[in-house]
């Protein structure tokens, strides 16, 4: 599974590589070309769902926020993400939160 | 002697960003260490020191009150990939802590607790002197662009 993620944080790049050993981080939405899953840290990387899924047209997307955020969680959904869970959730188990997506 | 349990709350959830701060300080100062910008590295460096002196002074007033400290409680870890974000998350650290020490003074005044107030006052003072020269740092990196701020980093 081809699993691309946009996260700038290089704590959430850890743990995101800890348990996905594939994972490719990118910098913007239109690198996301081919994946199948994108990943996206909604504190930095919000505004480049709508590219990511011009990119990636039929990749899930998984976006990650603060728990209280429903904003941000509204907007990505508006924005074509698939699905949106909280940070707590999403580390506590990545591997199974992409297995789901 | 027993604490405030509003004091204690305040001391334990400043305790936890403390603990947030040395850590993001640390990893900040070992990354500006590894990329070559060795300045910026040690004064990092010396903040998470800074910090961690913080933290005893918290955890020594939380066994004074005959608590146990918990370090196990630790606010969120960040670290930028590039050094303007790594001030931008510094200095939202330091926001926030100050903010939380404003508040944390304020509650020792409603339980007359002077001790703890005396211990938190100068936390205020360097945590502004901190956010005073992330903003220099940031306000030099807007105007003299990243490449010729890091440029100056060099040394070391």
């Amino acid at each position: 599974m081809i699993v691309v993620a946009l996260a700038g944080d290089l704590m959430d790049q850890s743990k995101l590589r800890g348990a996905l050993p594939d994972i490719r981080f990118v910098r913007t939405g239109l690198a996301c070309a081919g994946a199948e899953v994108v990943i996206v840290d909604l504190d930095r990387f919000g505004p480049e769902i709508g590219a990511a899924r011009v990119a990636a047209p039929t990749a899930r997307i998984v976006a990650y926020g603060p728990h209280a955020d429903r904003e941000g969680a509204a907007a990505a959904v508006e924005a074509g993400a698939d699905r949106v869970v909280a940070r707590s959730l999403l580390f506590r188990d990545p591997a199974a939160v992409v297995t789901d997506a | 002697m027993q604490g405030h349990p509003n004091v204690l709350k305040a001391l334990d959830d400043l305790l936890a960003a403390e603990l947030a701060a040395i850590n993001t300080y640390f990893v900040h100062a070992r990354l500006q260490d590894n990329w070559g910008y060795k300045e910026i590295a040690q004064h990092i460096y010396d903040e998470s020191i800074d910090e961690m002196k913080h933290a005893q002074v918290l955890i020594d007033r939380i066994i004074y009150f005959d608590a146990i400290p918990n370090l196990n409680k630790m606010g969120r870890v960040r670290s930028g990939e590039d050094v303007p974000s790594q001030f931008a998350i510094a200095l939202e650290l330091e926001v926030a802590q100050r903010d939380r020490l404003t508040a944390a003074i304020a509650t020792c005044r409603e339980v007359n607790d002077e001790g703890t107030r005396v211990l938190l006052d100068p936390m205020v003072k360097e945590g502004e002197s901190t956010i005073d020269w992330l903003e220099t740092q940031l306000g030099l990196i807007e105007t003299l662009g990243e490449q010729a701020y890091l440029a100056q980093q060099l040394r070391g």
